[in-house]
């Protein structure tokens, strides 16, 4: 009986290492198409079957093939799907960011001057030229990963996230869509690094996007106001801006993006007691449209001869 | 440069041709191709031979096809297309006269 029992045992494990290296490959091919991937799957298990009966073990068979990390490299470099995705997605969003910091630093100083500080910290007082240079130093904290050296660059976007957000929730809470941007620069390349991100990720955002919508019906709907008709025009737009995020194509993005620039616009023009609000909600807007179109963005393919 | 170096570089262009020359011979299982390339140094481990065959078959080069093996189990082939052969055919010219001129160049004035 031992031999047959070694033989199942030994065909158990096969199948663990195997599955195992399907699984990992599958998770790291999903920048590719269906087609793609199930072609490549369908090599890496003929690749084991073929291995097994040659009388390799499914480990000498995994040795063959490398580890799934870089063996799936090999084989979106051979697709040519680009490696400098992530980076891209990284600096567009940074810079983004930084531009946020410089387009907060011109509506403090100008549009607000009276409460021109980043407020609690540093009540500063000044004119001219010392305040515009002042309020521009989070612009320059935001702009640092992408000026150090790329080793450096992950513990400084951490600290750099770390900082905006203490700045914008306990001193000024105008830097939240910097804040918010800076997040999405350490973030989106991370949930986006082995292609489309997965689907929770754009329910998510479509979630946080329809949140203010929802919970303005709930009040009217508890009586604590009544539904006048820009309201409703509002919470249909919210509502349709979560939807278009929960499609899982780069142009709905940009789309809820471009609703953000114009609302963090239409915010510095027209400033009411909603301000603030409406201020964050173009934030958010902007940041999570534009992580879900850079996110979604169609593989760029290297040129071939 | 290194020796390994040269090789390496010089091989990566002829990679995909010594594929197609191979399976004008005969259709082959992928091992069966990664050990045939293994034993010309062509290929450091079968870890380099899938990445190229799904580029290959995208490209139109190369099509699996799925067969009962001699020990009767299905076994996925690859077999050259017609576009595959073309493509070798066209190589073939450019190598031969390639490989003229750089071993008359490396040969010397006689």
């Amino acid at each position: 009986m031992t031999p047959s029992t070694t033989t199942t045992e030994q065909t158990t494990m096969a199948t663990d290492t195997e599955q195992s290296y399907l699984r990992a490959v599958t998770k790291r091919l999903r920048a590719l198409t269906p087609e793609q991937r199930a072609a490549v799957l369908d090599d890496v298990r003929a690749h084991f079957a073929d291995a097994a009966e040659a009388g390799r073990t499914p480990e000498q068979a995994v040795e063959g093939l490398g580890d799934p990390a870089t063996f799936t490299r090999r084989v979106q470099a051979e697709l040519g799907h680009d490696a400098g995705r992530l980076d891209r997605i990284r600096r567009v969003l940074q810079w983004t960011a930084v531009g946020m910091a410089v387009f907060t630093a011109m509506f403090e100083t100008f549009l607000w001057p009276e409460g021109m500080t980043f407020g609690l910290l540093v009540p500063y007082r000044g004119d001219g030229f010392a305040v515009v240079l002042w309020s521009l130093v989070p612009a320059l904290v935001t702009a640092l990963p992408l000026v150090v050296p790329a080793r450096a660059r992950t513990g400084t976007a951490v600290a750099v996230v770390a900082v905006l957000t203490v700045l914008a929730l306990a001193a000024q809470m105008t830097f939240v869509p910097t804040a918010m941007l800076a997040w999405a620069a350490l973030v989106v390349p991370v949930a986006a690094r082995h292609g489309r991100p997965a689907p929770a990720w754009r329910i998510t955002g479509g979630a946080l996007l329809m949140l203010p919508g929802a919970l303005m019906v709930t009040g009217a709907i508890a009586g604590s106001w009544g539904l006048e008709a820009d309201a409703v025009a509002y919470i249909a737009a919210l509502l349709g801006l979560g939807l278009l995020i929960t499609v899982g194509r780069s142009w709905t993005g940009a789309v809820v993006a471009a609703v953000g620039v114009g609302v963090l616009v239409w915010a510095t023009l027209d400033l009411g007691m909603l301000v603030l609000a409406v201020w964050w909600a173009g934030g958010l807007f902007l940041t999570i449209g534009l992580s879900h179109a850079l996110a979604h963005a169609a593989p760029r393919r290297a040129d071939r001869a | 440069m290194s020796e390994e170096r040269i090789s390496t570089n010089l091989r990566k262009g002829v990679l995909e041709y010594c594929v197609l020359a191979l399976l004008s011979q005969g259709e082959k299982y992928g091992l069966e191709l990664a050990d045939a390339l293994t034993a010309r140094e062509l290929i450091a481990s079968e870890g380099s031979l899938y990445p190229l065959l799904a580029r290959m078959r995208e490209n139109g080069l190369v099509e699996p096809r799925r067969e009962t093996s001699d020990s009767g189990r299905p076994r996925r082939y690859y077999a050259i297309t017609e576009h595959g052969t073309e493509q070798l055919a066209t190589f073939t010219r450019v190598w031969t006269s390639l490989a003229a001129q750089v071993d008359a160049l490396l040969e010397g004035p006689r």
